[in-house]
């Protein structure tokens, strides 16, 4: 199994389009894991139907058992979140707006609060229109990301992965723990960069945390065409950092409409130079995929 | 030198450390491996650093993994301990071997 993570450091990159377009170029025998899950977008992209659900669960969450509150309100006063709320003359936990720091636990003097597992999402496998699975989550409100929902997402597509074929990873931004889950094991990152000045340095961010993980990186340029001198400076750090530029894609409004058709980049047929522009960056993704299937194959035959 | 491999099966080097399943811990080269399971594999955050603190309560002083983290790196590096990278899917002994060249 080969696992290809798509990373930007910046949101709205795209690295969702570029993760939704690399699947159809690969078609069946691959596999989207959208590990963006506060963003979780790639069902919209790639068109799903739920074939499969099961619960997500956090950590522990804290509950106040009722018959041995006696009403002092020392977790109300503890609780920096505002998530212990009245009800009656006990108290209760809201846990929706519970951070689970546990501040309760130690203050309530007549031991009443209890741990309890909190539901924190839902973990889903879909059918998706290209006939590619996808391994997605939701949030339940209140729920946030984590390493372990990561980790969680990319073991159930390790499990569904075909043997021999080839796991997309669309990862959250940031740089932060669901970050290092999402290119932790990952045999090539594909990096995103938008051209902006917020996309540039966020790239860079993202490429650091990479290169300290010894990761492969090829980074491809999104909306080119939006910030020429911002694009001078991103193609000048790539050089310099030593990342190969596998091509540009360029910032073209026709791209938007194809997405909210339903269909991703892949099919796109822009006209005139954009087009050939799409097409080349997409075929030298493609490439750079193949290469690095290619050189596990062969470290397989040769142990 | 006292070595510990993250490990999923219990035989051979995982991909992960911090959410690995289990540690190998060979008190020396030669010991037989104890296994210890790692009770951060699950945590929300901080599974590396989670793990890093354990390994050196343990006063382990050799890490064998394929990666890591930087915050993992950092808090191995700072505890004195070493790291060794090794292929993901080596068998325990073989990693333990793998490191000790390394060195």
């Amino acid at each position: 199994m080969t696992t290809i993570s798509v990373a930007s450091g910046k949101g709205g990159a795209g690295k969702t389009s570029v993760a939704a377009a690399l699947a159809e170029r690969l078609g069946p025998g691959c596999l989207v894991a959208d590990c963006d899950v506060d963003a979780a977008n790639g069902a919209i992209a790639l068109g799903s139907t739920i074939r499969e659900r099961g619960p997500y669960f956090a950590g522990p969450g804290y509950r106040i058992a009722r018959e041995s509150c006696f009403g002092c309100g020392l977790c109300g006063a503890v609780c920096r979140f505002g998530a212990v709320r009245p009800d009656g003359t006990r108290y209760a936990i809201v846990p929706e707006l519970c951070e689970r720091c546990g501040a309760c636990l130690d203050r309530c003097a007549a031991k009443a609060i209890e741990t309890c597992e909190k539901q924190a999402g839902e973990l889903f496998v879909s059918d998706t229109i290209l006939g590619i699975p996808l391994v997605h989550a939701e949030l339940a409100p209140g729920g946030d990301t984590s390493g372990k929902l990561v980790a969680k997402l990319r073991s159930r597509a390790r499990e569904l992965a075909e043997d021999g074929g080839t796991v997309i990873v669309d990862s959250p931004p940031g740089i932060g723990c669901p970050v290092i889950a999402s290119i932790t094991g990952a045999d090539l990152v594909v990096l995103v960069v938008e051209a902006s000045s917020s996309g540039l340095r966020d790239a860079r961010r993202i490429a650091e945390l990479a290169r300290s993980m010894r990761r492969e990186l090829v980074a491809v340029l999104n909306k080119a065409g939006l910030a020429p001198e911002t694009e001078d400076l991103a193609r000048a750090y790539l050089a310099e950092a030593g990342i190969p530029l596998a091509g540009e894609i360029p910032f073209a409004p026709e791209l938007r409409s194809v997405e909210e058709r339903g269909l991703t980049w892949a099919s796109a047929r822009l006209a005139g130079e954009g087009g050939a522009r799409l097409e080349a960056a997409l075929r030298a993704l493609r490439g750079a995929i193949d290469a690095i299937r290619m050189k596990k194959e062969e470290g397989k035959e040769k142990p | 030198m006292k070595y510990a491999i993250p490990t999923d099966d219990g035989a051979t080097l995982s991909s992960v450390f911090g959410r690995a399943a289990s540690f190998a811990i060979f008190a020396s080269e030669a010991a037989e491996p104890e296994i210890k399971l790692n009770g951060g594999a699950a945590s929300e955050h901080g599974a590396g650093t989670g793990a890093a603190a354990f390994l050196a309560e343990r006063g382990v002083e050799v890490v064998v993994c394929p990666e890591l983290g930087p915050k993992a790196q950092a808090a191995l590096s700072s505890a004195g301990i070493r790291v060794a990278a090794a292929k993901a899917g080596l068998p325990l002994r073989e990693a333990v071997a793998a490191a000790r060249a390394s060195r």
